[in-house]
């Protein structure tokens, strides 16, 4: 019995986890039909996200399940986004026209704007605990 | 054979994963570009078929819907943090989605770009599916609007933290904000690497920062 337990646990942990995904799974598709349904211009799973937001505020707290499904999920972040990046490849005689105006643009403004966000937060962060 | 692309991208990640890893965590190293690079020079050189690609890695898909939808368990856990510092939160969002927009029309403008790129460009820093509904509905292109919001994802992903760090900017709200506001969804994948309190951050702001964009840009260039 104590040599099973932590594979037992281990087994319940992963069941958890898989569950947290299905419903997350479940959850964005339905909203996903809702926003086509409706004509929504919001993507289901930021809606999803403010959803289930609301859900936690009105529950107090997050089910087990979806806490353990939603950590699975952070671990392969990146892997998720491989197919729409590699969409690019459809884009390609696109891009080659005007590539390097694109690239300026998009590398400068968005560097920028990273810098401008960051700077902006921690100044009015200051002057806050400062007046405070 | 069936599922060979499903393996063929998981294989790929976990190698790029690895070296990241190793690597010491290494913008230049980011999980997402080795299986990127590989997989868009093999269709780009060869005759393989994306469409068998965009079927068979359906599944991550889904697991992305899911993954940004679970993005809720940080915000509603880091929601006092969020709370305590809204002014300098919604100050920043905006004062990021401005300054990017601004200086992305102005080279437009300076480097007298094509007129038809400005519609493509404004909607950069939000995920793809807003950006590609609010550049349809202000008369840019749905594509080229997709491939300049991959890339600014991308790019803010992997060279934003580095220069946030080169700043001095090390507070993880600070960071996840920037990173959500100016990299959508991609940023935001990056920030919960780090942490949860980073990833938090930077979901409210690529939620704030999208929901603005699809509700104000469509009226702004109506009046423009």
């Amino acid at each position: 019995m104590t040599t099973d337990a932590p594979i037992l646990r281990t087994l319940r942990e992963a069941a958890e986890g898989l569950a947290g995904v299905a419903f997350l799974t479940l959850v964005a598709l339905a909203l996903g039909g809702l926003v086509e349904g409706f004509v929504i211009p919001i993507p289901s799973s930021v809606l999803a996200m403010a959803v289930l937001t609301l859900f936690f505020i009105w529950n107090k707290g997050v089910p087990r399940f979806i806490d353990t499904g939603a950590g699975y999920l952070f671990r392969i972040f990146p892997l998720l986004f491989i197919p729409p990046l590699v969409a690019i490849v459809d884009l390609m005689e696109l891009l080659k026209q005007q590539w390097l105006l694109l690239l300026l643009i998009v590398t400068l403004s968005t560097f920028l704007s990273i810098v401008v966000a960051a700077l902006t937060y921690q100044a009015l962060q200051r002057h806050m605990r400062e007046r405070d | 054979m069936p599922g060979l692309w499903l393996l063929l991208t998981m294989g790929l990640f976990i190698i790029a994963d690895a070296l990241y890893r190793k690597g010491g965590c290494r913008a230049w190293l980011h999980p997402t570009m080795l299986p990127t690079i590989v997989l868009i020079v093999l269709f780009y050189l060869t005759d393989l078929s994306y469409v068998g690609f965009v079927a068979e890695t359906h599944i991550l898909y889904a697991g992305l819907l899911a993954a940004v939808a679970a993005l809720a368990v940080p915000l509603f856990r880091n929601l006092q943090v969020l709370r305590a510092e809204k002014a300098a939160v919604i100050a920043a969002i905006t004062a990021g989605s401005v300054s990017g927009v601004g200086t992305a029309t102005g080279i437009i403008w300076l480097l007298n770009g094509p007129g038809g790129l400005y519609a493509s460009v404004v909607t950069k820093s939000v995920t793809t599916p807003i950006a590609v509904t609010v550049a349809d509905a202000i008369g840019g292109s749905q594509a080229l609007a997709a491939a300049v919001v991959i890339v600014t994802g991308l790019s803010a992903a992997i060279c934003g933290p580095w220069i946030l760090n080169r700043l001095g900017v090390d507070d993880e709200a600070q960071m996840g904000v920037a990173l959500g506001t100016a990299g959508h969804a991609i940023g935001m994948a990056e920030a919960v690497r780090r942490s949860e309190l980073m990833g938090a951050s930077a979901a409210f702001a690529m939620a704030a920062n999208g929901l603005a964009t699809a509700i104000v840009m469509p009226l702004l260039w109506r009046v423009l």
